[in-house]
């Protein structure tokens, strides 16, 4: 099947010729101030004369003009987010000039406010399910590179955390928790009407507004997709009102958060020498004083970040512009490590005559990112580097004598200097990303509105990489690599809306089909054995053996799609929708599934009844709903038995690479993972709607999910695709917004807590399944989690620690195999008189009790100052950093905690005997507390006063001084408590393993309106 | 209204023209078990597919590095010298826990090799428009992979699943218990004697017997050890007679010889020559870790990874006179202009770093060493060396031990002395049939050291218990009855229905 694209041009066309050009002529002109209750000039509030399609929107200073206005008697309204909005009548004459000035008073209830769901938009009074907005106000004060970033601690029942502080890393965004095993949990990111875009291109400063779908009575239109909570991302049209050219960019340092306490020298020399299993080929002569080399010190860095941008927006006559260009460089705190992303704008929307309105929404990115290698584990590959930066030894100089840089301690060790991964190894990912949506609405009838949307996207990544000759993991060889991929998705869209009053009901009726196709291909090309390190990936063809191979797939949804909503006189709202989606990626015989939603609300402070016992109440809403939703949560092809090819093998002297073995068998029964969830709540407003409340609770039970179940070895496989079990969420959400005025200075304060239980139901009949957790890097550690009937997700699972041995009687009573006195003493936990796998149990949570965030504006003339901390509470982390630097007298470095290391003398429990290593399992003693409250922003920003600035025919100045990551309060020991070295998925959350330290940023800013 | 009509019409052809037709799902980039194999290329590749579990996957495959860890580290004649904990030093000193890396790599290794040979034995017999004679060959190798992995399961571990059919249905496999030994070796040798009678003497297309393809010399072989391991005092059952026959039909073949200088054999130059019946193939990328691993550190550019030794006891058992003695053990090292020892004399220094950890100087392995026929360096620690699973000296001395079990020594002189000639050792007469099994036995311990025989060995003879039990190394953590290694934890997790071996 194809798209009829040329349908829709064609659609354009007729209508755009059907239609006369409107007539202009000369009038009078309405003109006037917009100021807050305190005085100040309220920027970007929107003028618009009720019923005419004319409007602007006021300028820094307050001020605004509309001209060519037709003689005659109108009704000016003035809105701003965060204020009530206001209007008054204003009788304009021929070629005079009409004064109309407004006071706005603020409110944190904000009911006209124009809120995005999906395939649609709607007030925010008329709302029926849970939906928070954060708009471009809230976020503009955080100079950060992305969307999500902007939003985190913002809105309740939403956890966005920075699993991997390298620049250009994905965020993990739970909304309500996760419900999906196996899948994604990640929410459905919309970015105006297209589904699935990469936030990571999108410019956080072209965002109008971020609206989040949360309960199942919102996301429900979205069908299989929507059960993880839907992000809907709408970018800035052309602002109303003349062109007008802006400026605006900051620039910023970034230093690591923190900085770990490892041995000197000295002492690693002292410790080493007393440690009676070393390794005797090395020595040291422990009177002397040892040069330190600090090797964090050597391997981070303070890293500069900047952003630069120009932007045109405005409107003349029915057309509205927005388009800009930026540039952003962002450095990595850990040498060698980048992000650079250069992005272009073009959103245009026409009116062509009275029926017709069209518009496209473009934008392109490319963007650089370099990589070092972190979250990795050791082997005999040489290591990451946040491994090495932390256990080379601090005696050994960064250079050796010739220049090179120095080997580890031991000619045995297969370490790298953290210095050489730094500058021998190169990990270089460029995506070229477009994202373009034509789109055109056609009124049919009165009312009655059709609109046709094409979107296409095309992601290309190219990654390029080269290991030295000179590094562990192709020592002596070098290995490069290619990888491309491409990725293209169109959609096309067609809805109709359709809105009928009748006595004092209302009706909306939406009804749409869509059809979406993505396919991707991809190709990589590996060299490895090179004679010289001198052109690496720029020139594979000097490897000795180079190989290759491609993938390719494509997959395919079509959706029909319907909401209703009904008003009886604004104060009992129903809302009612339905999505069917049919995908190419299941089984013949469960290809489609249907996904239906109700909601309900009642509008209580709208009865005369309420308003006259509770006038303290300004508004409250009671709301309630039901829905179902889905997740796809595999990729193409997982239905079907599959032999993967591409295995090397050798016949005599020649060596192929095209073995073939089987990689899965086929599973003609799998489905969608259906996800029912109830929500119930109120939105209220208090005194005067200067206090704003928001509460939700809700369930959501996740059924058939997909898994890759693991079993037993001698089946051939490991793990297959399966919807086995089921996982439910609870929760409770918070939110809390004031606005008010003291004395002249202006204060907003907010807060919002959130509450999620997750707890698996059924697994298929099983009782628990383990997960490895660490990967390769510690084989001995796996299995280290379970997933186990009526218990969460995230547990993690190994043997309880308890102290250490003190005697070689308590060590032969113990019945643990390495037992002897100075060793990890293990508890028995069954009471059995040995150690073995059946004293292993869960050791705690990955998942935390509850998140919250506190804002905070203080605004005194053009000065403002503003702060959001954030805070997770009761997870717990696997820090799989110490394990392996809790050894007293290793011969890599270790924590300065080993010098109190146990001795008949010293009969401590908390550190293992000299020479003596942790227990080779997984236990209890690497499982900290997650818990973190973080001073995640603050900015002080001075909009300067249009007397300075208009001189030099600026408007619109702004200068800010921000903050990021400023303090953390934890007890968390490693780096960063936010750290999970294995992605973003539920599954193997809160695993450090050598993760990307925390970063703390400070930065200056500077917008210019010209 | 013309422009609504097509707005509604161009909706309403896109959602209902070709509906399911549009969400159908055909494979772009993977071949799938409906379709595949179908040609003789087909198998070519699903047969070279089998070596993946072998010597695929970097460092992880079982013959890389894992087989020997569990086949020949735990006897007493190799020693981990260079640490005091992790997974190589739990497996040789018998402190392994079930959850050891070394056992579960193997395991689930073997039986994909397993899982593997089963999708081709299942499918082979109903392929069409291949010849018979190839269809013949391919199903022969399948069935010999899936002999080998049992086989290597069964002497590891005692009872193990006997898997003899694809696993389809992962909802029954579960069911799955261990199987007696009588019934895996059963099964073993069932499957050899189809192979033996379905596979070439040599490949059409290879120049050797051995290219690392199975051929009828190695299914032969191979059924002459597996019927010795069920005439030893585990199964208990007398196939002595139909192990000399096999391996006597080897002979007769006169497919093989033995390389006249001993010490030629062990040359990456060498490899795949003409005493060579199978060998786990190694070539270019695809390395052999544990050859360098078993190398001593320390000696610049011919520097190993230094994990394992051998013993100045079992040196000491060879006579000087023995010409296998020198290439058996690395005694000694020339690098350029100087010579290290592995003992230290006078003012050089003895070689390995991490000699100091082990208490006495202990010689390294002299058979994986190939001086000067490739950089370890280079090669990220590895060789190209080949893995020998099987070559003629070995089937001459099945053939030795197994007629004299069945009919005493009469006719089993010829074979032993082939062995013994070319270690310059004086020829056998004259013995009882007892002295006879005992210099058979001293026979296999000197001519095929270090090549993963002597821990089976000792189990069929009855001299696990003591050999291991006594040895100061073992000892560490040896317990009696610990003679096979643990169940994989993660099995026993996902099966409970399978049992742990006893000592664990």
């Amino acid at each position: 099947m194809r798209f009829p694209a040329g349908s829709l041009v064609g659609v354009i066309l007729a209508a755009g010729l059907a239609t006369t050009a409107m007539g202009q002529s000369p009038g009078g002109s309405i003109q006037g101030a917009v100021r807050s209750q305190t005085g100040a000039p309220v920027e970007a509030a929107t003028i618009a004369i009720v019923g005419t399609r004319y409007g602007t929107a006021s300028r820094a200073d307050g001020r605004y003009s509309i001209a060519g206005v037709a003689p005659g008697t109108y009704t000016v309204r003035a809105t701003r987010l965060g204020f009530a909005a206001r209007e008054q009548q204003v009788v304009v004459g021929a070629g005079a000039v009409a004064q109309a000035d407004f006071e706005l008073k603020s409110a944190a209830v904000a009911l006209e406010q124009v809120v995005v769901v999906g395939y649609g938009t709607q007030s925010r009074r008329d709302v029926t399910g849970s939906v928070a907005s954060v708009s471009n106000t809230d976020i503009a004060t955080m100079p950060v590179p992305r969307v999500d970033q902007a939003i985190a601690g913002l809105v309740s029942g939403v956890q966005v955390q920075t699993v991997n502080a390298q620049p250009g890393a994905q965020l993990r965004i739970r909304v309500r928790g996760g419900n999906s095993l196996q899948g994604s949990n990640e929410p459905l990111v919309v970015v105006d009407g297209v589904i699935g875009a990469d936030l990571n291109q999108i410019n956080p400063n072209d965002i109008e507004s971020v609206d989040v779908l949360k309960d199942a009575s919102a996301t429900a239109i979205y069908g299989a997709r929507g059960a993880n909570g839907v992000i809907l991302v709408t970018t800035q049209r052309g602002r109303p009102g003349e062109m007008r050219f802006e400026y605006s960019g900051y620039t910023g340092v970034q230093d690591p958060s923190k900085h770990i306490d490892l041995l000197s020298a000295d002492e690693f020399a002292r410790m080493y020498m007393r440690n009676p299993n070393r390794d005797k080929s090395v020595s040291f002569d422990t009177t002397a004083t040892l040069p330190t080399t600090d090797w964090q010190n050597q391997t981070y860095r303070s890293a500069p970040m900047q952003d630069h941008e120009i932007r045109i927006s405005g409107t003349t006559g029915g057309t509205a512009l927005m388009a800009g260009a930026s540039l952003f460089q962002q450095q990595g705190i850990v040498t060698n490590s980048q992000f650079n992303r250069g992005s272009a704008r073009f959103n245009l929307d026409q009116t062509l005559g009275r029926r017709v309105k069209a518009g496209t929404r473009l934008t392109y990115s490319r963007s650089v990112e370099k990589d070092v290698r972190v979250n990795d584990g050791y082997g005999s590959a040489g290591g990451p580097i946040t491994m090495m930066a932390l256990r080379f030894a601090p005696t050994i100089p960064v250079y050796a004598t010739d220049g090179s840089f120095s080997g580890p301690l031991l000619a045995s060790q297969t370490m790298d200097n953290p210095l050489a991964i730094a500058n021998l190894r190169e990990d270089r990912n460029t995506t070229n990303y477009l994202l373009g949506n034509l789109f055109a609405t056609v009124e049919l009838m009165k009312d009655v509105d059709f609109r046709s949307s094409v979107s296409y996207t095309s992601r290309g990544t190219l990654g390029q990489g080269y290991n030295s000759r000179l590094l562990r993991q192709f020592l002596g060889q070098g290995q490069a690599t290619i990888n491309n991929a491409d990725n293209q998705t169109a959609l096309f869209e067609n809805t109709i809306t359709g809105r009928h009053a009748l006595g004092r009901s209302e009706f909306t009726a939406l009804g749409g089909v869509t059809a979406q196709e993505t396919k991707r291909s991809g190709s990589n090309e590996t060299g490895t054995g090179f004679a010289t390190d001198a052109l690496g990936y720029r020139r594979l063809n000097l490897a000795e053996l180079v190989t290759g191979g491609s993938s390719s797939s494509r997959d395919r949804l079509l959706s029909f799609l319907g909401r209703v909503n009904y008003g009886y006189a604004g104060k009992y709202l129903l809302t009612a929708s339905f999505r069917g989606d049919g995908a190419s990626k299941f089984a013949e015989n469960n290809k489609w599934a249907y996904f239906p939603s109700f909601a309900a609300a009642w509008r209580v402070s709208d009865e005369e009844a309420f308003k006259r016992l509770l006038p303290v109440v300004s508004e409250l809403k009671l709301r309630g709903g039901w829905g179902r939703t889905g997740s796809e949560a595999i990729s193409a092809y997982q239905s079907l038995a599959s032999w993967a090819i591409g295995s090397p093998y050798v016949i005599g002297k020649s060596r192929f690479n095209n073995g073939a073995n089987p990689s899965r068998n086929s599973n003609p029964n799998l489905r969608w993972e259906t996800t029912a969830q109830r929500d119930v709540g109120f939105d209220m407003g208090l005194v005067d709607n200067r206090i704003s409340l928001t509460f939700d609770a809700y369930k959501k039970t996740t059924t058939d999910l997909l898994y890759n179940k693991q079993v037993p070895y001698y089946t051939g496989y490991d793990q297959y695709v399966t919807n086995i079990g089921s996982v439910e969420n609870h929760g409770m959400e918070f939110g809390l917004d004031t606005r008010q005025t003291l004395g002249r200075i202006d204060v907003r304060l907010g807060g919002n807590l959130s509450f999620n239980r997750s707890k698996v139901l059924d697994l298929g009949g099983d009782k628990e399944f383990f997960l490895d957790g660490v990967n390769g890097s510690l084989p001995n550690f796996r299995p280290a989690a379970i997933v186990r009937v009526g218990e969460p997700l995230g547990n993690f699972f190994g043997y309880v620690w308890d102290g250490i041995f003190q005697n070689a009687a308590e060590a032969a009573a113990s019945g643990q195999s390495d037992a002897k006195p100075g060793a990890m003493k293990l508890k028995d936990l069954n009471g059995d008189g040995k150690i073995d796998a059946s004293d292993r149990t869960i050791l705690g949570n990955a998942q935390p009790k509850y998140t919250f965030g506190q804002t905070g504006t203080f605004a005194y003339r053009a000065v403002s100052l503003s702060y959001l901390l954030r805070g997770v509470q009761g997870n717990k982390v696997v820090n799989l950093n110490r394990q392996g630097m809790e050894t007293p007298g290793s011969d890599v470095n270790a924590l300065r905690n080993t010098l109190d290391y146990w001795s008949p003398t010293n009969p401590t429990n908390s550190m293992t005997g000299m020479g003596i290593g942790p227990f080779g399992a997984m236990s209890s003693r690497w499982v900290e507390d997650g818990s973190f409250v973080r001073l995640q922003n603050v900015t002080l920003g001075w909009e300067v006063p249009p007397r300075l600035t208009s001189r030099a025919n600026l408007s619109g100045v702004r200068l800010y001084a921000s903050g990021q990551n400023l303090a953390t309060w934890t007890k968390y020991s490693w780096y960063d408590p936010e750290a999970s070295s294995r992605g973003v998925s539920d599954l193997d959350l809160g695993w450090d393993d050598s993760s990307y330290p925390g970063v703390r940023t400070f930065t200056l800013g500077l917008n210019l309106g010209f | 209204m013309t422009l609504r009509r097509f707005a509604a019409g161009a909706a309403i052809a896109l959602a209902l023209g070709g509906c399911s037709s549009y969400l159908a799902e055909t494979p772009e980039d993977f071949l799938t078990p409906t379709s595949f194999p179908t040609t003789e290329n087909d198998l070519k590749i699903a047969l070279g597919g089998i070596d993946n579990w072998y010597t695929g996957g970097s460092n992880q495959a079982y013959y890389i590095r894992g087989w020997p860890m569990i086949s020949e580290v735990p006897n007493e004649q190799t020693i981990l010298i260079n640490a005091t904990t992790g997974s190589k030093y739990e497996v040789d000193r018998y402190v392994n826990l079930p959850d050891n890396e070394w056992l579960w790599r193997t395991w689930a290794q073997m039986y994909g090799a397993i899982g593997q040979a089963n999708l081709l034995i299942k499918r082979i017999p109903d392929m069409q428009g291949v010849p018979q004679a190839v269809k013949d060959r391919y199903l022969g190798a399948a069935k010999f992979h899936r002999a080998l992995n049992h086989f290597n399961a069964v002497r590891v571990w005692g009872d193990v699943p006997l898997i003899t059919e694809p696993i389809t249905d992962f909802g029954t496999a579960g069911d799955v218990k261990r199987s007696p030994q009588a019934e895996v070796y059963a099964a073993i040798a069932a499957d050899l004697e189809d192979a033996a009678k379905l596979l070439p003497v040599k490949w059409p297309d290879s120049a050797t017997p051995d290219d690392g393809r199975p051929t009828r010399g190695a299914a032969l072989t191979m059924l002459a050890d597996v019927y010795a391991n069920m005439s030893g005092s585990i199964i208990k059952q007398n196939k002595w007679a139909q192990a000399a026959a096999a391996a006597k039909a080897v002979i007769d073949s006169k497919a093989y010889t033995l390389v006249p200088n001993f010490a030629d054999l062990w040359l990456v130059n060498n490899k795949n020559g003409p005493e060579h019946i199978y060998s786990i193939q190694f070539q270019g990328l695809i390395r052999n870790l544990f050859t360098s691993q078993s190398r001593p550190s320390g000696i610049g550019a011919e520097s190993g990874i230094n994990y394992w030794c051998t013993t100045p006891e079992f040196m000491d058992t060879f006579l000087d006179t023995d010409k296998r003695k020198a290439p058996t053990f690395l005694t000694q090292v020339t690098v350029g202009t100087t010579t290290f020892f592995y003992d230290t004399r006078g003012s050089v220094k003895g070689f390995g770093d991490k000699t100091p950890l082990f208490p006495k100087p202990l010689p390294y392995y002299g058979k994986f060493y190939d001086n000067g026929g490739q950089s370890i360096a280079l090669n990220s620690g590895r060789s190209d060396l080949n893995w020998p699973v099987y070559r003629y000296a070995e089937t001459l001395l099945l053939y030795a031990e197994a007629e004299n079990e069945t009919a005493g020594p009469a006719n089993a002189y010829a074979a032993i002395n082939l062995v013994r000639a070319r270690a310059g050792m004086p020829a056998l007469a004259g013995l009882t049939q007892a002295q006879f099994r005992d210099a058979v036995r001293q026979e296999r311990s000197w001519e095929l050291a270090f090549e993963s025989k002597r821990l089976f060995d000792l189990k069929r003879w009855g001299l696990y218990e003591t050999v291991v039990g006594n040895d100061p190394v073992s000892k560490v953590g040896w317990k009696p009855n610990k003679i096979w290694l643990a169940i994989p934890q993660r099995e026993l997790d996902l099966n409970p229905g399978l049992t742990q071996n006893p000592g664990y």
